[in-house]
C-alpha cells in the first residue's frame, strides 16, 4: 500500500509539473457552438495556435487581387496582433486561455 | 463539415425579426447608406432565429455603396451570443435599388463575409425599405460558394413564424436592447 501511495504521489507531481509547463487553449468561432481545445507548451507562440484553430474551424485566409481576407484571434475582446508572443507570456499565472476567432465583414 | 456546421433544411424566422431587421436598415437607408444586421439563434436541421442584432456605432461603417463590421464589433456580438449558446445563422444587409440584380451578392459580398456551410446571406433592396420578404435575395453558402435560392426554394425553406425575438443593437463596446 505504501509503495502504491508513493507511486500515485509521484504521478500526481508529474501531472502537476506537466500542467505548469503547458497552457490549455480553448477557442470559439461564432457560426458553431463546437469549441477548439488543445494543450500547448507555454513557449508556443500564437502563430501555430492560430493555424490550428483555423484548421479546426475549416476556414482559410484568402486573397483575390489586392483584397485580403484575414482572421484574428481575440482574447477578452482584444485582438492579439503579435503572433510571435508566447502563450506563457500571455497567460502569466493562468493555466488556460480562451480565444475567439473573428473576421472582418465587408459588404458592398 | 457536418459536425461543426450541420446542414440546415429550413430557417424558422419570427415575423418580428423582419421588422427588427428593417428598422436598422432603414435608419441607415434614410442617410443614403447601406446597413446591416445579424441573425443569431439555434443551429439544427431547422435553424431558429432568436435574436436580431442591428449594427450601429463604433466599428460599423455605413456608406452609400458598402457596409462593414470591424473584427472588434463582430467579436463583441459574437461573445454575447456564445455566452448564450446562440450562433450566427445569417447576415442581412441592404442595397439600393430593387429587383433580382439589386438583391444579388456583389463579388465583395461573397468574398468578405462568413463562409461556412449553410451560412445565409440576405440582401434587402431599396436601402432596407422593402417590407416584402419574398423580394429579398437569399444566398446560401454550400460547396465552396454562395448560391441564390430560387422563389420556390425560398418559399419552402424560409419559414416565417409567430415566435418572439430579442432585438439588440451593438458596436465595438456595447451590446444592448435596441431602442424603439
Amino acid at each position: 500500500v505504501t509503495l502504491e501511495t508513493e507511486q500515485q504521489g509521484e504521478r500526481e507531481k508529474e501531472d502537476e509539473r506537466a500542467r505548469r509547463a503547458t497552457v490549455e487553449v480553448e477557442a470559439s468561432y461564432q457560426p458553431t457552438t463546437t469549441r477548439f481545445e488543445k494543450r500547448y507548451p507555454r513557449e508556443t507562440t500564437l502563430a501555430p495556435v492560430k493555424v490550428d484553430v483555423m484548421a479546426f474551424f475549416q476556414v482559410t485566409e484568402r486573397q483575390v487581387e489586392r483584397k485580403v481576407y484575414t482572421y484574428h484571434l481575440f482574447l477578452a475582446g482584444q485582438p492579439q496582433a503579435d503572433l510571435g508572443k508566447t502563450l506563457g507570456a500571455i497567460a502569466g499565472e493562468e493555466r488556460e486561455l480562451k480565444f475567439q476567432l473573428v473576421e472582418q465583414i465587408v459588404e458592398s | 463539415v457536418t459536425d461543426l456546421y450541420p446542414p440546415i433544411t429550413r430557417w424558422m424566422i419570427p415575423a418580428a425579426a423582419r421588422a427588427a431587421t428593417l428598422s436598422g436598415l432603414r435608419r441607415a437607408g434614410q442617410r443614403g447608406h447601406e446597413g446591416g444586421a445579424l441573425w443569431l439563434g439555434d443551429r439544427g436541421v431547422e435553424a431558429r432565429v432568436r435574436t436580431v442584432a442591428s449594427a450601429s456605432g463604433d466599428g460599423v461603417l455605413e456608406r452609400a455603396g458598402s457596409w462593414s463590421l470591424s473584427p472588434t464589433a463582430y467579436g463583441r456580438i459574437g461573445e454575447w451570443a456564445i455566452e448564450r449558446g446562440q450562433v450566427l445563422l445569417g447576415l442581412i444587409h441592404s442595397h439600393g435599388g430593387s429587383g433580382a440584380l439589386a438583391t444579388s451578392l456583389s463579388p465583395t459580398d461573397a468574398f468578405s463575409t462568413v463562409r461556412v456551410h449553410h451560412f445565409l446571406s440576405v440582401i434587402v433592396g431599396r436601402r432596407g425599405d422593402e417590407d416584402d420578404a419574398s423580394a429579398w435575395g437569399y444566398h446560401l453558402f454550400e460547396q465552396g460558394r454562395f448560391r441564390r435560392l430560387g422563389a420556390a426554394e425560398v418559399a419552402e425553406r424560409i419559414v416565417w413564424t409567430s415566435a418572439t425575438i430579442d432585438h439588440l443593437q451593438f458596436d465595438e463596446t456595447t451590446v444592448e436592447a435596441a431602442r424603439a
